[in-house]
């Protein structure tokens, strides 16, 4: 039987014997089609924000996700190595805090690691993007910006998005890591010290055991103060599919740092009117995250 | 002589793209005359272009503008300002001095100021943190 390119495929991986026995019409309308549908339909579930399908194919990763619920996506971002910033062991996060941007939609992650490194004084800069995980999502009615999720300072860093003059109790575990020293702050290429300024009271910055999770937009009232709000006579609420989104993050979260078991929201630590609306869907948000198997309070 | 003529050259640099108080204090008054006494035919001279466009346009502004409560229950303000450490950028921070957190909204507030055609514009705002 002269070999066609079909079953020259089937010869090089070893189905000589099948190649010879299968009528090469059959191979080419029925095995080969279905062969390709099985092959791709664990590529076409719902699980996926975006089009960049998670690689699962691919050669393994170091320290992969357990469960993929939502694609992270990983930019480069510019740092300001002037800067002072904490390290900390990621066993210290207890705790989602999430934030509004109170920017457009429209804004990237890299815009406000932009503003980011413009806050701050010349003697006390910031390093970076302060919240560790960005989302955008479109608001309700819109389809723009594409829903995505874009990993912000690593969760090893100490975030810049409570409130400074925020601190918090520490159990057992947190106590014994930073008794040992494990949090600890400098420049890049200096020696990094522990810096008591962290502890009051017993209690420890609530930086250093929260994560901030921005959903970019503003989803507070037009006033004064919030001139990037929504009309008075047009409440802007965070949509299902931002809810979902928040969850599956929260979850995946979870399932890698199973200490995190909390959301927050900013002005939980903080008179602030971030997030706006969105504190009022944090049951909902909670709620849906048991869906994917999670847990949280 | 050489000294003169470099003070000079600083002295009308600093007026001609230099930021003061002067002219961010300006900025913020007519903000305060947009927001508190609807006066409208100032946009454009308080807001950039992208700004009024991200809003929703100018008659969604204008719109959002009237909604507010009318000035005499308007609190005090105060203003403060500082250069961006990055870039042509300015960050207003605008305090309400009051006890009064209904609403909803903020009592703080930080404005992202920019230059466009060489006036002080607000170009939006960026969320608390640290």
């Amino acid at each position: 039987m002269q070999q066609n390119k079909f079953s020259r495929i089937f010869i090089s991986q070893g189905f000589s014997d099948f190649s010879d026995k299968v009528p090469e019409v059959l191979l080419k309308t029925i095995l080969l089609p279905l062969l390709c549908l099985f092959t791709s339909l664990p590529l076409l579930g719902e699980d996926c924000y975006n089009c960049e399908r998670p690689q699962r194919f691919s050669a393994p990763v170091v320290n992969p996700w357990p469960i993929e619920y939502v694609t992270i996506h990983k930019v480069p971002f510019e740092r300001n190595d002037k800067a002072s910033f904490c390290r900390r062991p990621v066993e210290m996060v207890d705790t989602i805090v999430l934030h509004h941007s109170e920017t457009p939609s429209s804004t990237t992650p890299e815009d406000i690691n932009r503003l980011h490194l413009s806050r701050g004084t010349p003697e006390d800069p910031w390093y970076m993007i302060a919240y560790s995980y960005n989302i955008n999502s479109p608001y309700s009615g819109a389809s723009t910006p594409k829903a995505r999720v874009t990993e912000g300072r690593p969760m090893e860093l100490v975030g810049a998005h409570a409130g400074s003059e925020a601190f918090v109790p520490m159990d057992e575990s947190q106590k014994k890591m930073w008794d040992e020293g494990l949090i600890t702050c400098g420049k890049e290429n200096q020696e990094f010290k522990v810096n008591p300024s962290m502890i009051r009271d017993g209690k420890i910055k609530a930086n250093v055991t929260t994560i901030g999770v921005v959903v970019i937009g503003n989803y507070a009232p037009f006033s004064r103060t919030n001139p990037n709000g929504y009309h008075r006579n047009n409440p802007r609420y965070p949509t299902k599919s931002t809810q979902d989104l928040i969850a599956r993050l929260s979850c995946q979260l979870q399932k890698k740092h199973p200490k995190i078991t909390n959301i927050k929201w900013h002005n939980y630590y903080n008179a602030t009117s971030c997030p706006g609306s969105i504190k009022e869907y944090i049951s909902k948000i909670i709620s849906q995250t048991r869906k994917y198997g999670c847990d949280f309070k | 002589m050489r000294f003169q003529i470099t003070f000079i050259i600083l002295f009308v640099s600093f007026y001609a793209f230099g930021v003061d108080d002067r002219s961010m204090g300006e900025l913020f008054q007519k903000y305060e005359s947009v927001m508190d006494q609807k006066k409208i035919e100032l946009i454009d001279e308080v807001f950039t272009k992208k700004f009024i466009r991200e809003s929703g346009g100018k008659k969604e502004l204008i719109s959002k503008i009237k909604s507010l409560p009318d000035s005499l229950t308007q609190p005090q303000t105060s203003m403060s300002w500082k250069k961006g450490l990055k870039g042509d950028v300015y960050f207003a921070k605008l305090k309400e001095n009051t006890n009064n957190k209904s609403s909803g909204s903020s009592s703080e507030a930080e404005f992202i100021v920019i230059k466009e055609n060489g006036k002080l514009k607000i170009d939006g705002t960026i969320g608390d943190g640290e």
